[in-house]
């Protein structure tokens, strides 16, 4: 058979049922073994928005999101998917075509050595030099992509290659062994848990990643234990549970910070001491001993030294650390902290104050709907003022912060979910990164609600320059952005802008009824800030908190 | 002070490239390089003497996530690992 059609064949036995792409030259014949076949395609604007949108696919649904892009440029535009997917460890295989075999190493036209561009930002690669090859490649790429650890997998397939005629033989991948937990350190850490008086959970990404939030629920609630998440361990424990202290580190709450600095054991289930989460890494938890549970051995110990380091499925691990704790005076501490230091979304101005907005917009928002956000100030806003019930429901660019995320991602999770209701938070900077995607939310006629906060800025910079730069502001200012009602009207999309707090409810509930796509245009203050801010450098005590006016 | 830890790599595409970035990345640097494919023409035999101010096990934990590497291992007495 034709490698191209064997190469869509495989992608069905994986059990793909849509892939994100954009043709071109070097990936023509597996463009031609596409038409009539039984995957749905879909084709975005740019090829940075199909690799986001296989990501926040991948996000949404925990299965392998698959994104598809010619050689050359095609491939140079997915290289900050293929990065971002790589830094929050989401399942993505990403297929590039490349230049014709005696082609490669002679600077072809649209040749770029694909295979060394992505090298730091894949789990693994292939360069497809035969289609003899293509079986095992195909079979391991999925397997790699979301085994243990997930990342994304790159797949560089000559055009000759996909043009040969060969005879495949199946591969079977070889069956993921059950290895026996690692008991004696499970001893001990039921015993240091057990003789800990102040004993804290962090829980991160690692756990929706691991499909181990039920397993990480009953641990929490069998143990009492506070609960803190990272960015992307939020909705671990719903926002209302009475033991979720909030999200740690930089824009973090202080009754979870406090915990953290206060705690004498910590737990940390799936998150990776992140810069952005511990602040002065030689000040975090600096009473703890720390057991830390990681699908990643490298992770364990890397930034810093734990007493024991469990690397094992944590839903087979998890259940095995449950037990019942005496430690309300600790439990009482923590809760009073929440309640002293709750958020307040009382600020007496007339204008819409974006966390106030969030929290409305969360109370109001069916459960299962998707969060997906872009990066700045607003992102930060949605991880405090918006309640998850499921980590699962919010996609953020965590580890790479990528602008132009959200757009792109929320497509990707209304594939995953055509029936769940899914609603992106944007900021006018980070919304024009990505804005050509509008064009595929049209073309496939998708309900995606856009909220798009407007502050004329580009806001977080502006927050450090105003901050850490005294007052220098230097290339912030957006006061120029065009229309976006306008725009959005020129893709079809219903549009809205409101201003005034007034109109915040109804507005609300105009966009959630909206029976397809709307966007809501909302005028922010740019002065706005977030609060609290631990400032680069500094241990997460130290918070420093803005006023609103 | 420098350190020395032997590979054995598949000879799949790419895998020198990786093993030599990584080194870079994480923040080390390289002494002595030795490859042979002379056992087998499938494996590189890999010896790396690297220096760094960290500990080597940062290093050796990320080689053991390279899906080429099948062995990493950290030769602590550096006249043994001469003689092998
Ligand atoms: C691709 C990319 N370029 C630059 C940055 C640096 N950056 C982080 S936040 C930010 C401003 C974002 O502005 P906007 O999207 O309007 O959100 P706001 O902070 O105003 O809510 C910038 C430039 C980034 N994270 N990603």
């Amino acid at each position: 058979m034709r490698a191209a059609d064997f190469i869509i064949q495989a992608l069905i036995n994986e059990g793909v049922d849509c892939l994100f792409g954009y043709p071109g030259g070097a990936i023509m014949p597996v463009y031609d073994a596409l038409v009539g076949a039984p995957l749905k395609h879909v084709l975005c604007r740019h090829e940075q928005g199909a690799a986001l949108a296989a990501d926040g696919y991948a996000r949404a649904s925990g299965r392998v999101g698959v994104c598809l892009a010619t050689s050359g440029p095609g491939a140079t535009n997915l290289v900050t998917g293929i990065a971002n997917a790589y830094m929050d460890s989401v399942p993505v295989v990403a297929i590039t075509g490349q230049v014709a075999k005696p082609l490669i190493g002679t600077d072809a036209f649209q040749e770029v050595d694909v295979f060394g561009i992505t090298l730091p930002v894949v789990k693994h690669s292939f360069l497809v030099r035969k289609a003899e090859d293509l079986p095992r490649v195909f079979a391991e790429a999925f397997r790699i992509a979301r085994e243990g650890r997930p990342g994304p997998v790159l797949i560089d397939i000559p055009k000759d290659v996909q043009l040969a005629e060969f005879s495949p033989t199946p591969f079977l991948t070889p069956v993921e062994v059950c290895e026996p937990l690692p008991e004696l350190d499970i001893e001990r850490a039921r015993a240091m848990i057990a003789s800990a008086r102040q004993p804290l959970i962090c829980a991160g990404g690692g756990v929706v990643i691991a499909q181990a939030v039920a397993e990480f629920r009953v641990l929490a609630e069998a143990t009492g234990i506070p609960v803190v998440s990272t960015l992307k361990g939020l909705g671990c424990l719903p926002a209302e549970h009475p033991q979720h202290l909030g999200m740690l580190g930089m824009h973090g709450t202080r009754a979870a910070n406090y915990a953290v600095q206060s705690c004498d054991l910590l737990l940390v289930i799936g998150a990776r001491f992140d810069d952005r989460a511990t602040g002065k890494l030689a000040e975090f938890a600096p009473h703890a001993r720390v057991i830390h549970l990681d699908a990643d051995r490298a992770e364990i110990g890397k930034l810093r030294a734990v007493e024991i380091g469990i690397s094992a499925p944590l839903k087979r691990v998890l259940p095995r650390l449950g037990m019942a704790l005496d430690i309300a005076a600790w439990r009482e501490k923590c809760a009073a902290d929440k309640r002293e230091h709750g958020f307040r979304y009382d600020a007496p101005m007339p204008g819409i104050y974006a966390p106030h907005f969030l929290q409305e917009l969360s109370a109001r928002a069916a459960k299962q709907t998707v969060i997906a956000c872009d990066v700045g100030q607003h992102q930060m806003w949605v991880a405090q003022h918006y309640g998850f019930d499921h980590p699962s429901r919010h996609l953020t660019s965590g580890g790479l912060g990528t602008m132009g995320y959200g757009l792109p991602a929320a497509i990707g999770a209304q594939f995953a979910e055509p029936n769940t209701p899914v609603i992106l938070v944007s900021g006018d900077g980070s919304f024009m990164m990505n804005v050509q995607e509008l064009g595929t939310i049209r073309r496939y006629g998708l309900p995606i609600k856009i909220v798009l906060f407007d502050n004329q800025m580009l806001g977080m910079v502006k927050q450090w320059q105003e901050l850490f730069f005294s007052e220098r502001y230097s290339e912030v200012d957006l006061s120029d952005n065009p229309d976006f009602c306008q725009m959005a009207s020129a893709f079809e999309i219903p549009a809205r802008s409101i201003a005034l707090r007034a109109e915040q409810a109804e507005a609300i509930a105009e966009l959630l009824a909206a029976p397809g796509p709307m966007l809501l245009h909302v005028r922010i203050d740019p002065k706005a800030n977030v609060w609290p801010l631990v400032p680069p450098g500094a241990n997460n005590a130290t918070m420093m908190e803005g006023v609103e006016s | 002070m420098s350190d020395l830890l032997y590979l054995q790599i598949r000879n799949d595409e790419g895998a020198l490239e990786r093993v030599l970035r990584t080194t870079r990345h994480r923040g080390f640097q390289l002494e002595t390089f030795t490859v042979t494919t002379a056992r087998d023409p499938q494996f590189f035999d890999v010896t790396l003497r690297v220096s760094s101010e960290r500990p080597v096990d940062f290093l050796s934990r990320q080689f053991g996530k390279l899906l080429d590497v099948v062995a990493v291992s950290e030769l602590r007495d550096a006249s043994l690992a001469r003689s092998a």
